[in-house]
């Protein structure tokens, strides 16, 4: 996975608005390369699964303080895996 | 970083700015993994995703995943109505025979069969975990199937019945998944 936070970095596409569910594009080579050449590249190999979800609850939406805790829950997770905190970038 | 993704299909996602931005997206992908809504639409293994927030003026992309496997709300009377779709258009293909059809049919059954007895040997077997996600909590059981199976299973349902049964997306989901496992 490759990512990055800072603003300066992100593709910006002004032909692209807002739409649901995912959409099929073309990159345009000068785009992967600014994400090859500025974004954080995490080389994580997941085992290929299948999975099944069940008692699924979607939350409409989510306070700001139930935000704060997931955020530090995961950040925790990951200090304990040795992974990556996001939010200290 | 590695080479130049040119080899694949790549899709762009929206996550929601307001509860669900960048950085909580981040954080939980890389703990957890990704999880997206398709929609409609079939996304084939080892395709790459670029995730997105639009803030009205254009899109903002931050993020990029590799799709390795899915997953899926279902419960099973939702597989049993998978099945009652297939006894419905072989009904149909009784008036009209397709060979190909015929053929196209058969293997949906087997391998929803297959996704069926899956299910049912992960919840005998007390596989499931329960996790906490961004956008709620539920419990997740990795089934032994292969995500290959699963692929041209929504493939052949959509070529059939224009659309995803919904044992693969309901309500906001069947995620491809950097990990696999995963959300909104």
């Amino acid at each position: 996975m490759a990512y990055t936070l800072n603003k300066d970095n992100m593709l910006v596409w002004k032909d692209r608005p807002f739409v649901r569910g995912l959409v099929k594009v073309k990159v345009p080579p000068e785009d992967w390369k600014k994400i090859m050449t500025t974004w954080k590249y995490i080389d994580v190999e997941w085992k290929p699964q299948t999975a099944w979800l069940t008692d699924y609850k979607l939350l409409k939406s989510r306070r700001a303080e139930e935000r704060k805790l997931l955020l530090e829950i995961l950040r925790d997770k990951a200090r304990e895996r040795g992974g990556l905190d996001v939010l200290a970038e | 970083m590695g080479q130049v993704p040119s080899v694949g299909e790549v899709y762009l996602n929206f996550v929601g700015k307001r509860t669900y931005g960048p950085p909580l997206f981040l954080q939980e992908a890389l703990e957890l993994g990704f999880n997206r809504a398709v929609g409609n639409r079939p996304v084939p293994l080892n395709s790459y995703v670029l995730f997105a927030v639009w803030d009205k003026k254009e899109s903002h992309v931050y993020a990029l995943g590799k799709v390795t496997g899915y997953s899926f709300l279902a419960t099973e009377q939702e597989i049993k109505n998978a099945f009652a779709m297939l006894a419905q258009l072989e009904k149909q293909l009784q008036q009209n025979p397709d060979p190909q059809a015929k053929q196209d049919l058969q293997k949906m059954a087997q391998l929803l069969a297959k996704l069926y007895d899956a299910l049912l040997g992960a919840q005998t077997g007390k596989s499931g975990d329960l996790i906490e996600r961004g956008c709620g909590e539920y419990i997740e059981i990795i089934l032994d199937y292969d995500p290959k199976d699963f692929y041209e299973l929504m493939v052949l349902f959509m070529r059939y019945f224009g659309k995803l049964p919904s044992i693969t997306l309901s309500g906001a989901t069947l995620w491809p998944t950097l990990s696999t496992r995963t959300t909104c």
